[in-house]
């Protein structure tokens, strides 16, 4: 669970897991949702919306061409 | 000026370089290329997400690790960021031959290295022509394969840029052969034409060798490889589910594969190359097949906890934690006395079958955080960011 680092009505701020940039997070946000980082495009999607906090995963993406 | 990890994703590998770079002490800096723009006008460049302008950074740059996971990405980021006067490991012209592993063949033979043996043939499986109309090249092609290799030795289709044992399909019969051939359509990881190989007697296992060069040092081929095995597929990826094993290297193979390296490196100051190996064992067999498979079945139980950690999503939340279990887990395996006995196995065949080696791909931007390092001991990722770092230095 990404824990927030900022809570209001409107918005949930957090963090994303890869590299740290602060993504508001509209309070209204639902599972499932798939967010995108906005400081390096990573897409996360939102696993679970409770208390004012917000757990966001990495989405797993793979390339046809994705190898060595 | 700074090393930067260019990535897609943090994957493990790229995570596992992080984590290295912190124990030696070396600054990383990051640059995602993904949803990135990358600018160039007569105002000079600019690289921006839509929150984050990483032109400083890019600019601080001297090194970059290229660790893009997609083949195509990974070449137009060494392109770019070489554009921009960046040191590139690997570096673009590396990039461009081991994307193919046609180009690569093709100057490993030239430079006398044993490979299998290779056809390619350029047209493809279907013409489109105007009206819609197919011509199909199918039963041509094939019959092109078997005029080099015998089907009854099978012949082995091969995704020209395809990894993690994708596309690659063994015929030994001519319907197998035209389906297959059928099957190869043009695509992202094979634009043109098709790639057939003999089908290697290679037994139950294939090697995966690391060679490295650091600018200002000699280039070094690792004294241990990992060993992929098992009976599941005439394909030995650890992506379809073998095991791995460590395997000690005698000097001679090594030499070869420090030759191999250098071709590839073609010149360049510091590289560092994953090798596909494999041994034409025949029936120069050191075990009874029967006994060998008891073994791999134990050893394969033993290995469950290991795939059963690295799915554990621990990983994703403390990678430093989940790795100490994952090389805990993985020590438990290694001791196993499956795993000793079937070791010894690859070693023997190995010092056995020395004369038979082919190498059949070269590796420009190996996976190496889960297998690689566990079962060899050596942390990629050392000899990654050393090799950036001496391109810094000098």
């Amino acid at each position: 669970m990404i824990k927030p680092i900022n809570s209001n009505q409107a918005n949930i701020t957090a963090k994303c897991p890869d590299c740290e940039a602060e993504l508001d997070v509209p309070a209204d946000t639902e599972k499932g949702e798939i967010l995108s980082c906005p400081g390096c495009g990573l897409e996360l999607e939102v696993k679970a919306v409770k208390g004012g906090c917000i757990d966001l995963q990495e989405l797993t993406i793979e390339g046809e061409d994705w190898g060595e | 000026m700074s090393i930067a990890l260019l990535y897609e994703r943090s994957e493990n590998d790229e995570n596992g370089i992080k984590l290295t770079a912190q124990e030696l002490g070396i600054d990383l800096t990051y640059i995602p290329f993904r949803k990135i723009a990358f600018a160039i006008s007569k105002n000079g460049f600019s690289a921006k997400t839509k929150g984050k302008d990483y032109t400083s950074v890019i600019e601080g740059t001297k090194a970059v690790l290229n660790r893009a996971q997609s083949k195509n990405r990974r070449l137009q980021a060494s392109y770019i960021m070489e554009m921009l006067g960046k040191k590139t490991l690997n570096s673009s012209e590396i990039e461009f031959l081991c994307y193919s592993k046609l180009r690569t063949l093709l100057l490993l033979h030239k430079e006398g290295i044993p490979i299998p043996k290779t056809v390619f043939v350029p047209c493809d499986a279907v013409d489109a022509m105007k009206g819609g109309r197919e011509i199909h090249n199918e039963k041509d092609i094939a019959d092109l394969f078997q005029q080099e290799i015998p089907l009854e030795q099978g012949i082995v289709i091969k995704a020209d840029a395809g990894t993690h044992g994708k596309m690659i399909m063994l015929s030994k019969t001519r319907d197998q052969l035209e389906a297959n051939i059928l099957e190869t359509k043009p695509s992202i990881i094979n634009p043109v034409g098709i790639v057939a190989q003999e089908l290697i007697q290679k037994w139950f296992y294939d090697l995966r060798i690391i060679v490295y060069q650091e600018k200002g040092k000699q280039p070094v081929c690792y004294h241990t490889a990992m060993a992929r095995a098992g009976f599941k597929d005439f394909r030995t990826n650890t992506f379809l589910g073998n095991l791995v094993f460590h395997a000690k290297l005698p000097k001679a193979i090594q030499d070869l594969a420090v030759k191999c390296g250098q071709i590839l490196g073609k010149g360049n100051h510091a590289w560092i190359f994953a090798l596909d190996a494999m041994f034409d064992v025949g029936e120069n067999k050191n075990v009874d097949e029967a006994e060998l498979k008891l073994e791999l079945d134990k050893a394969g139980q033993a290995f469950l906890s290991v795939q059963k950690m690295k799915q554990d999503e621990l990983r994703l939340t403390d990678f430093a934690a989940w790795n100490a279990r994952l090389e805990h887990a993985f020590q438990v395996y290694k001791s196993t006395s499956a795993y000793e006995k079937i070791n010894s196995i690859i070693e023997e065949s190995v010092e056995r079958n020395m004369g038979a080696i082919v190498f059949h791909e070269a590796n420009s931007c190996p996976e190496f955080w889960e297998n690689t390092r566990l079962a060899t001991g050596l942390n990629v990722a050392v000899p990654l960011l050393k090799g950036a770092q001496s391109l810094i230095d000098s």
